[in-house]
């Protein structure tokens, strides 16, 4: 309900322009109070200092949002950016050729020296006979591969 | 030296080291005593099988010897400490006797009689290597030959 003279005008003040630009005001009480903006200069008035306000206001908040939505999708494509040179960087390293041969033979004598020191190859046969005698025939047997010696008695020989 | 080689080379010095700190060190004279473990086999020409466990001691042997089965008979341990002697029975009256004279560097210096009813069939001095067998093999026993798996560690 709008605020009335005894004469039935309507009183002038920043409420009424308020409701007026936030289209709160239906019907007769808009016409009223439009008919009065007409007639009354200092409403009038006041109407363009809020409209300026607010439209100044509006501008002021887009361009604050589009402010941080850009900063949001430049952040994001940095972020992009980085893990790129990341995996970038990372496949010039594997795959340069100029660090990866020097490793792969640096680590390939590491691993040969590591097998050669864990396995020697056996150092002469596993028994050496110093002394032997026996009945029938002896013979001395060493295995090829794993250097095993085997003393075999033919106690009919 | 370019600085692009520094890096493997460097890694790979430190894994050479760090690797060389982490081998099992070969144990030199452990003690006094002698481990020592005698495996009986009978070896023969009858059937055709290698009984579980001795695949590592025959494979060898099945190369060598005409010999197609292998059956494992016993086995009994020993620990002599050094001038010590130990005596084995083995099937057939047989008997093996085994002195430890000492140790020679990576070898046990081991004195071996086998005997058959008193009889000396064989009579032998080995050196014998750390972690490492010789098999003495001949009398016979059921059809085919005992063969006996000496092994020593000390």
């Amino acid at each position: 309900m709008l605020k009335v003279k005894a004469n039935n005008e309507i009183i002038c003040g920043t409420e009424i322009i308020s409701r007026f630009m936030d289209n709160e005001l239906h019907g007769d009480d808009l016409i009223t109070v439009e008919k009065h903006i007409d007639s009354c200069e200092s409403c009038r008035k006041r109407l363009d200092i809020y409209s300026k306000i607010g439209s100044g206001l509006n501008s002021f908040i887009n361009a604050e949002a589009s402010l941080q939505g850009q900063e949001i999708v430049e952040g994001v494509i940095s972020r992009i950016r980085q893990k790129g040179n990341w995996l970038q960087g990372f496949k010039e390293l594997v795959l340069s050729r100029r660090t990866f041969i020097p490793a792969g033979v640096a680590l390939s004598i590491a691993l040969a020296s590591l097998i050669f020191l864990n396995n020697p190859a056996p150092a002469g046969p596993s028994a050496i006979i110093s002394s032997l005698s026996g009945t029938g025939s002896l013979t001395i047997v060493v295995t090829p591969e794993t250097r095993q010696t085997i003393l075999w008695v033919n106690e009919n020989g | 030296m370019k600085t692009k080689y520094r890096a493997p080379l460097l890694i790979t010095f430190l894994f050479f080291v760090i690797s060389l700190l982490l081998l099992p060190s070969s144990p030199a004279w452990s003690g006094t005593n002698i481990r020592i473990t005698v495996k009986t086999i009978l070896a023969s020409e009858k059937g055709n099988s290698v009984d579980p466990g001795l695949n590592d001691i025959v494979r060898e042997l099945q190369s060598l010897f005409r010999y197609s089965s292998y059956k494992f008979l016993g086995e009994k341990g020993l620990s002599l400490s050094l001038n010590s002697k130990g005596v084995v029975s083995l099937p057939e009256q047989v008997t093996m006797n085994i002195s430890s004279m000492g140790i020679e560097g990576d070898r046990a210096v081991l004195d071996i009689e086998i005997l058959r009813g008193g009889s000396r069939i064989i009579q032998t001095v080995i050196k014998l290597r750390n972690n490492s067998s010789i098999n003495i093999g001949g009398p016979e026993y059921k059809g085919g030959n005992l063969l006996f798996n000496i092994f020593a560690s000390f």
